[in-house]
């Protein structure tokens, strides 16, 4: 195969040998030290291979041997370049080909974050690309270690990292810390008291005494579990009360137009960017940049994505004045809000009941909500003490 | 005892100095070192000298694949090598 290769790059030349004395005309060939290779003899004429030395010398033995040797055909390099001389576009574009190749191999093709739960994959990903870990990045001059033990000093949550190179993709494997669980304290004597008005449904006492019976209303701040326990001689010993305290409270929301104000877009533009290996080649002028968002297509294989594509980015501009908002878009804008209000108190309390009532005055819609709902009302309050030195 | 002791210190290869070294390659291949030169060269039949023998090669698509410094490679589809001398 060697062998094979290195008479391509030097060239070598095919001949056919007719008449005469075949055996002479090797034995010959040998003597003078003109290689020779693949002869074979059909039908009495010699066929074989030859440097391009050993050809012009090769004349001059087959006179010897009564012989007559016509070249058929030039094999090589050289003549592989002398034949497509005129094609001199496709000789370049295989050069810028080759080079290309072997310069992308060189780059990061695809950066990925893999372990993560708790931390955004994106910080990660931003942080590495501080570390010189994007794409584009020359492969060689990541010291992989140094930038695991840089996002372990950036990130505290992170136990272990490592980055992985697999040819021009580099994965880094992450692990996140188990986070210790928060000590109660339990030492610090304390009373449970209503966070919110309400009527109270159950009273469950984990430690103190009961103040309060599940029926009675009760105002913000009132005592719902004391952490003073009497006993029976006339003393007293704090304590650090807790305990579970459901009521029903009624909770009141106005939603206004005057609240909020809508503006209209005035000016919007799209500007595609070409994206190739992290350097991004915008195609005109983006300049409207109170709303921006932007979509990325990578070209892709069966299992990567490739770090070619092109970037739209969505550019607008909002009007200076407020718009004008008719009725029916403002009562669509309310229920929505009306509708956002509710799912956030989904999550600290169970919503029994919602009424919504519409009032509209001066072309302004005006929604009032009235939600019922249970919840846990019982806040920690500490007892404060003085602390005295009179004990002798 | 003695003289038995000096036959073993004889070098073995100079024993077969002046005699064709012959390596074969299932059916495919022959490599003949010690051949002095061509006798014969036919489609099917070459034969080559190699001191004092004359090694007779026959079969099909039989070709010269090199001969330099007295190694010749001989490739094709060996069916016959006779010996004469």
């Amino acid at each position: 195969m060697i062998i094979q290769l290195l008479r391509y790059l030097l060239g070598y030349i095919n001949f056919k040998a007719k008449g005469g004395f075949a055996d002479r005309f090797i034995n010959l060939c040998a003597k003078e030290g003109i290689p020779l290779w693949n002869v074979q003899n059909i039908k009495n004429n010699i066929t074989g291979s030859t440097t391009i030395e050993g050809y012009l010398a090769l004349h001059h033995i087959a006179k010897k041997s009564g012989m007559r040797v016509v070249h058929t055909d030039k094999v090589g390099l050289k003549y592989f370049f002398r034949n497509h001389k005129a094609r001199v576009g496709v000789l370049i574009g295989l050069g810028v080909v080759v080079a290309l190749l072997s310069v992308l191999s060189q780059l990061v093709w695809s950066v990925s974050v893999v372990g993560n739960s708790n931390i955004e994959g994106d910080d990660l990903l931003s942080s590495l690309e501080g570390y010189g870990v994007k794409i584009g990045a020359i492969s060689s001059k990541i010291d992989n270690d140094e930038v695991a033990s840089q996002l372990l000093s950036e990130y505290e949550s992170l136990s272990w990292a490592s980055v992985n190179m697999k040819g021009s993709v580099v994965v880094v494997e992450v692990r996140e810390k188990t986070p210790a669980p928060e000590i109660y304290d339990d030492t610090i004597p304390t009373n449970v008291v209503a966070g919110e008005d309400g009527v109270l449904i159950s009273v469950d006492v984990l430690h103190g005494v009961e103040e309060v019976k599940p029926g009675s209303a009760v105002t913000k701040g009132d005592l719902l579990i004391s952490g003073i326990i009497p006993y029976s001689d006339g003393s007293e010993r704090l304590v650090h009360a807790d305990g579970y305290v459901k009521a029903l409270v009624i909770k009141n929301k106005v939603i206004s137009q005057e609240d909020f104000s809508l503006f209209s877009i005035e000016n919007e533009k799209i500007r595609n960017s070409i994206f190739f290996f992290g350097i991004r080649i915008p195609l005109g002028k983006l300049t409207f940049n109170h709303i921006k968002t932007e979509h990325k297509s990578f070209l892709s294989s069966s299992e990567n994505k490739l770090p070619v594509g092109i970037i739209t980015e969505y550019g607008a501009a909002l009007s200076k004045e407020p718009t004008v908002v008719n009725t029916d878009l403002q009562e669509k804008i309310s229920l929505y809000r009306s509708g956002v209000y509710i799912r956030d108190l989904l999550d600290i309390c169970q919503v029994n009941n919602v009424e919504i009532t519409k009032h509209t005055h001066k072309n302004n819609v005006e929604f009032k909500l009235c939600a019922k709902c249970e919840q846990e009302i019982g806040v920690l309050q500490e007892i404060y003490v003085e602390k005295t030195n009179d004990i002798q | 005892m003695a003289q038995r002791k000096k036959i073993r210190k004889k070098p073995v290869a100079d024993l077969h100095i002046n005699d064709a070294k012959i390596e074969m390659l299932s059916n495919r291949e022959i490599i003949i070192d010690g051949c002095k030169g061509i006798v014969e060269y036919g489609e099917n039949l070459i034969k080559l000298s190699a001191y004092d023998l004359v090694i007779g090669i026959s079969g099909e698509n039989i070709l010269i694949d090199s001969f330099d410094g007295g190694v010749a490679i001989i490739r094709g589809i060996i069916g016959e090598i006779s010996f004469t001398s």
